[in-house]
C-alpha cells in the first residue's frame, strides 16, 4: 500500500469521493490543490465504453490545445534538402537524415517528438525497434510523416497533445499546469473533451464516456460528471 | 456472460469409424475447462477441429469475432537447423509478414508523390495501427521477458532446439503461446515432460492465466487445481461436468450407477413384456398382446452403460538372464557445444535391480539413456553393458516408431508373428480392428504410449530402459503398466516425474546432481525423506559451527584485554555446558530473543514468498514495460527465500527445543 504524505491527506479530505463535479468546479478544486513545490501538471482520464481490442474500437490521434500545454516539447525532423530546411526555419531542435539516425541507433533519446517527411520513411523505417516501444515512431495518422514540415512543427510547438486508448480503455492526456489560469484549463479541457467525443468509433456500443476525473501531478482524483464533459 | 467459443453438431469420422458425433461445447470467457476421456477417444482430434486444423465432417465451430487461439501440442516438432530464440520467434510469422508489408510501403512512399503518396500514407497508418496492436515493435523483448521468465538464461538462446530436453521442450511450447497472450488457450498434455516445480509453476500461471483454457490431462491434480469445468468425452459422444476432476469424477461415478439402474430396470421390463407376448400371443389376449410388441418396438432402448477396457501387457517375459553386472557408468561426461552436461559420472546397476534416475528438467538424464544405448557417444570415459544384455527402450518422444507405418505394419514387419498372433497383441493393447490401418502419425500421443509399450513387451529385452513411460498414458493404462512392470524378472532403469509410478516400482534412486550421482537404496518417497533429513542434519552442523564461532567472539570481545585467555576459557566452558549444563539466565534471554526474531522472519519470509509466486504467475508481470528487469529480480529473490526459508525453520525448531530443555 502506498504510504501518501500530510500535504496529500489533507487535499483528499477536500474532496468528495461521491460527488461527480461539474467540470469547472473540478479545476478550480484542482487548482487549489496543486499547492506542491513545483508547477504541477494537469492530467485528464476518460474511461471509455469500448473495448480496444477490437479495431474497430480504437481512440487514437492529436489535437492542437487553444493554451498549449505548458511543456516545451524538443522536435527532432528527419528531413533532407529544401524541408530540412525548412524545419529549421520552423523551429526543429533537431534536423537531419542518416546522421541522426546513427546517432539514435547508437542509443541517443533527446527529444519528444519526431516528425519525418515520406521520402525519408525508408531509413526511419529501421528505427522501428528503438522508436516504436517508446511511443515516437512518426506516424501518418497523427500527423508526424508529412510534407508540410512547418504546420507539423509549429502544431507541436503550439502544444498539440496525441491521444490514445489504453488496452483498459481509457485515455490519459495532459491539459495544462496549475500556473495555468481557470479559464485557459476550461478552455483545453472543452477542446480535450470534444475532440474524445468526436473520435467514438463506429464499433462503440452503448455509453461511450463512462467517466471523467481531472487530477494535477501530486494531488488526488476529482471526478467529474461524464454528462456535463460536452 | 459471453461465449469465447461455440461448437455445435461437430462430427468425425477418421474413415468410417465416428471418433466424436454432434458434440455440443461451449466456453466462456475465461471459463478454465478440463478434457478427459480415455485414451484414443478422441480428445486431440476433438481440439484440432475446434481449433480449425482438422476438417469435420459435420456441424461448426465458432470463435468469437477477433479472438485467437494458444495451442501446446503433446509434442513441439520444430526444423533441425531452429535455435531456442527462432522456435519462439515463429509465433510471430504474421507480424513479420506485417513489418515486411510496413517496410515496403515505407520504401514506396519514399518515391511517391501528390494522390498516389495520400493513399500510400492512410493504408501505412491503418497497417501501423493493426501492427502495434499486434505488439509488433515489442515482440523481441516480449520474446526474451517469457523465455527468462521460464527459467532459460539468455546464453541458451542460441542453442539448437533438438539439443532440449523433453521438459525444456514443453516450457518452449508454453513460451510459444505466453508470448501472443491469446484469450483462448488449447493446452494438450502441458504437463508431460515437466519437473515438479515447472508444474507447480504453471498451475500458479493458468490459474490466474485472464483467457479461457481447455486442458486435456491424466494429471487429476493439476486439473483439480486449475479447472472448474470438465468435458468427459466417451464413445463420441462429450458431456459437462460442473467442478474440477475430482468433483467430476464423483458425479460420473453416481451417473454410472444410475444409468445401470435405469439400464436393468429396463431390461426386466422388456423381458416381463417378451414373456407376456409369447405366452398370450396366439390366445384371447392376442390383441393386448400386438399391443404390447407395438410398445415394445417403440420402446428407446437404454445403452448399457460402458464398461472401460483395460489394457492387457500379460505376462512379463525376458529372454535369457543377464551376468551379475548389467550396466557400468566409468568416469562418464558429456557435453553439448557450450555446456557442460555432466562430468565423471560413476555407477554400477545389477541384476534385477529397479533403479529410478532422477534430475530436474535439462540434468540430462535422457542424454545418460541415449549413451547406454549407443544413440550418442561419450565425450570421455565410458558406458560398459553386462554379458547377455539385451536393452529395450521405451522413448518418450516415441521416436522407435515409423510414423508412415500403419499400426498393423508396425508390429507385423519388426517381430517374428504372424497375423493372428499380431491381431492379438495389437486387441491386448486397446487396439480395435478398425485401428490396425491407421497410420502411427494420426494416433493420439497416448495410442503411440500404448504402441511403444507393445513393441517393448515383443523385444522381450532383460534390460529394460524406460524414458518418461507414463506421459499420455490415461489412469488405467498407467496401473496395468505398474502391474507388468512390477512382475518384471528383468532390470529395470527408468526416469520418471510421475511420483506414485515412481513409488510403487523403483528400489533405488540414482539422482542426476552437479556432482554426480547420488544413489539411495530405496523408494522415491524414501529417498526424498532421507534427502530432507540430510539436509537438515547439515544445517544444524552449520548452525552449530556458526554458533560456537559467535559465542566465541562474543566472548573474546567481553573480556578484559589484559587477560586475552578468560575470554577462550569462557568459549569453552560454554560449549561444554551446551550439552551438560542448564543454560544461564542471559543464554536463555539471547534464545528467547532469537527465537522472536525468527519468527518474525519466517512470518515476513512466507509472505513475501507467497507476493513473489503470485507476481510471477500474474501474466500482468509479463506485460509490464520492465518485465525483463523484474522478472529476473523476482526470481532471483524467490530463490533467495527459499534457500533461508528452511534454515530458518529449522533454526527456529531448534532453538525452540534448546529453551524447553533449558
Amino acid at each position: 500500500m502506498v504510504k501518501h504524505g500530510k500535504r496529500y491527506q489533507e487535499a483528499v479530505k477536500k474532496v468528495d469521493k461521491d460527488t461527480l463535479y461539474d467540470p469547472a468546479d473540478a479545476i478550480r478544486l484542482v487548482k487549489e490543490l496543486a499547492n506542491a513545490k513545483f508547477d504541477e501538471t494537469i492530467d485528464l482520464a476518460f474511461r471509455l465504453g469500448i473495448d480496444p481490442r477490437h479495431a474497430d474500437q480504437q481512440v487514437r490521434g492529436a489535437v492542437v490545445l487553444p493554451h498549449g500545454t505548458g511543456k516545451s516539447q524538443k522536435v527532432l525532423v528527419f528531413a533532407k534538402g529544401p524541408k530540412a530546411q525548412e524545419a529549421e526555419a520552423a523551429g526543429a531542435d533537431f534536423v537531419g537524415a542518416d546522421d541522426l539516425v546513427a546517432q539514435i541507433q547508437g542509443g541517443w533519446f533527446g527529444f519528444d517528438v519526431a516528425v519525418a517527411t515520406p521520402d525519408m520513411m525508408g531509413v526511419v523505417g529501421k528505427l522501428g525497434k528503438l522508436l516504436g516501444p517508446k511511443g515516437l515512431m512518426p506516424n501518418p495518422k497523427v500527423g508526424t510523416v508529412t510534407m508540410d514540415v512547418t504546420k507539423a512543427i509549429n502544431e507541436i510547438k503550439a502544444g498539440k497533445v496525441e491521444y490514445r486508448v489504453e488496452k483498459t480503455g481509457i485515455v490519459h492526456v495532459i491539459i495544462g499546469k496549475a500556473s495555468f489560469s481557470e479559464d485557459q484549463l476550461i478552455e483545453n479541457f472543452r477542446t480535450m473533451a470534444e475532440t474524445i467525443n468526436k473520435a467514438k468509433p463506429a464499433g462503440a456500443k452503448g455509453q461511450y464516456i463512462k467517466s471523467v476525473a481531472l487530477s494535477a501531478t501530486m494531488g488526488p482524483a476529482i471526478r467529474i460528471s461524464p454528462l456535463k464533459v460536452v | 456472460m459471453a461465449y469465447i467459443l461455440e461448437a455445435d453438431q461437430l462430427t468425425k469420422y477418421f474413415g468410417a469409424t465416428c471418433i466424436f458425433a454432434q458434440v455440443r461445447l461451449a466456453l466462456e470467457e475465461g471459463e478454465k475447462a478440463g478434457l478427459v476421456g480415455a485414451n484414443g477417444a478422441g480428445k486431440t482430434t476433438l481440439l484440432n477441429c475446434l481449433a480449425g486444423r482438422e476438417p469435420v465432417e459435420g456441424g461448426l465451430a465458432r470463435l468469437k469475432p477477433y479472438a485467437s487461439i494458444g495451442f501446446l501440442e503433446q509434442t513441439l516438432e520444430m526444423a533441425p537447423e531452429d535455435t531456442l530464440l527462432s522456435s519462439v520467434m515463429a509465433v510471430f510469422a504474421d507480424v513479420f509478414e506485417q513489418r515486411q508489408r510496413l517496410a515496403d510501403l515505407e520504401a514506396a512512399m519514399s518515391q511517391a508523390q501528390g494522390e498516389e503518396l495520400q493513399r500510400i500514407l492512410a493504408r501505412y497508418g491503418n497497417e501501423r495501427e493493426q501492427y502495434e496492436r499486434c505488439g509488433g515493435f515489442a515482440c523481441e523483448s516480449q520474446v526474451r521477458r517469457v523465455l527468462i521468465g521460464l527459467g532459460f538464461a539468455e546464453e541458451q538462446f542460441n542453442r539448437n532446439f533438438s539439443s532440449f530436453s523433453g521438459g525444456e521442450k514443453t516450457r518452449i511450447g508454453l513460451a510459444r503461446i505466453l508470448v501472443r497472450q491469446h484469450p483462448l488457450l488449447f493446452l494438450d498434455e502441458p504437463t508431460n515432460h515437466l519437473d515438479l516445480t515447472a508444474v507447480e509453476w504453471l498451475e500458479g500461471y493458468l490459474k490466474t492465466y485472464p483467457g479461457a483454457l481447455l486442458i486435456i490431462s491424466h494429471d487429476r491434480y493439476f486439473l483439480d487445481k486449475v479447472t472448474e469445468t470438465t468435458f468427459d468425452l466417451e464413445n463420441g459422444r462429450l458431456k459437462r461436468y460442473k467442478g474440477g476432476y475430482s468433483r467430476y469424477a464423483l458425479q460420473k461415478e453416481e451417473e454410472t450407477k444410475a444409468q445401470t439402474r435405469a439400464y436393468e430396470k429396463q431390461q426386466k421390463e422388456i423381458q416381463e413384456t417378451e414373456a407376456y407376448i409369447r405366452r398370450f400371443k396366439a390366445g384371447i389376449k392376442s390383441k393386448q398382446a400386438r399391443g404390447r410388441q407395438t410398445r415394445l418396438d417403440r420402446l428407446a432402448r437404454l445403452e448399457k452403460p460402458g464398461q472401460l477396457s483395460v489394457m492387457s501387457m500379460g505376462q512379463a517375459g525376458i529372454e535369457g538372464r543377464t551376468g551379475e553386472k548389467v550396466l557400468v557408468l566409468d568416469q562418464l561426461s558429456y557435453s553439448y557445444p557450450g555446456k557442460q552436461l555432466f562430468s565423471q559420472l560413476n555407477a554400477e546397476i545389477r541384476y534385477g535391480e529397479r533403479v529410478a534416475l532422477l534430475g530436474p528438467n535439462g540434468a540430462g538424464k535422457t542424454t545418460i539413456l541415449k549413451l547406454i544405448l549407443g544413440q550418442l557417444k561419450a565425450q570421455t570415459g565410458g558406458v560398459y553393458l553386462g554379458s547377455g544384455v539385451k536393452p529395450a527402450y521405451f522413448d518418450q518422444e516415441h521416436q522407435n516408431l515409423n510414423s508412415s507405418n500403419t499400426v498393423f505394419q508396425e508390429i507385423l514387419n519388426q517381430y517374428d508373428l504372424n497375423v493372428e498372433e499380431t491381431k492379438g497383441y495389437l486387441a491386448r493393447f486397446l487396439f480395435t480392428a478398425e485401428e490396425w490401418d491407421k497410420e502411427i502419425n494420426k494416433l493420439s500421443g497416448g495410442e503411440q504410449g500404448r504402441l511403444s509399450l507393445l513393441k517393448l513387451t515383443l523385444e522381450k529385452g532383460n534390460f529394460l530402459i524406460l524414458d518418461e513411460p507414463t506421459n499420455h498414458l490415461d489412469i488405467q493404462s498407467r496401473e496395468v503398466m505398474e502391474e507388468y512392470l512390477a512382475d518384471y524378472p528383468g532390470t529395470l532403469l527408468m526416469v520418471s516425474h510421475d511420483r506414485y509410478f515412481l513409488d510403487a516400482l523403483a528400489e533405488r534412486i540414482l539422482e542426476l546432481t552437479p556432482a554426480g550421482l547420488i544413489s539411495y537404496p530405496g523408494n522415491y518417497s524414501d529417498y526424498r525423506e532421507w534427502k530432507e533429513r540430510k539436509e537438515r542434519e547439515e544445517r544444524r552442523l552449520k548452525e552449530q559451527k556458526d554458533l560456537s564461532e559467535q559465542t566465541f567472539s562474543r566472548g573474546n570481545k567481553g573480556v578484559d584485554s589484559q587477560n586475552p585467555g578468560d575470554g577462550l576459557k569462557l568459549e569453552k566452558s560454554n560449549t561444554k555446558g551446551n550439552s551438560n549444563k542448564p543454560l544461564d539466565r542471559f543464554a536463555k534471554a539471547r534464545l528467547r530473543q532469537r527465537l522472536q526474531e525468527l519468527e518474525k522472519e519466517i512470518g515476513e519470509l512466507e509472505s513475501e514468498e507467497a507476493a513473489t509466486t503470485a507476481a510471477l504467475s500474474n501474466p500482468e508481470t509479463y506485460n509490464d514495460s520492465d518485465a525483463n528487469t523484474l522478472v529476473i529480480r523476482l526470481n532471483q529473490r524467490l530463490q533467495a527465500i527459499h534457500e533461508r526459508l528452511p534454515v530458518a525453520y529449522q533454526e527456529w525448531e531448534e532453538a525452540g527445543s534448546q529453551l524447553e530443555e533449558a
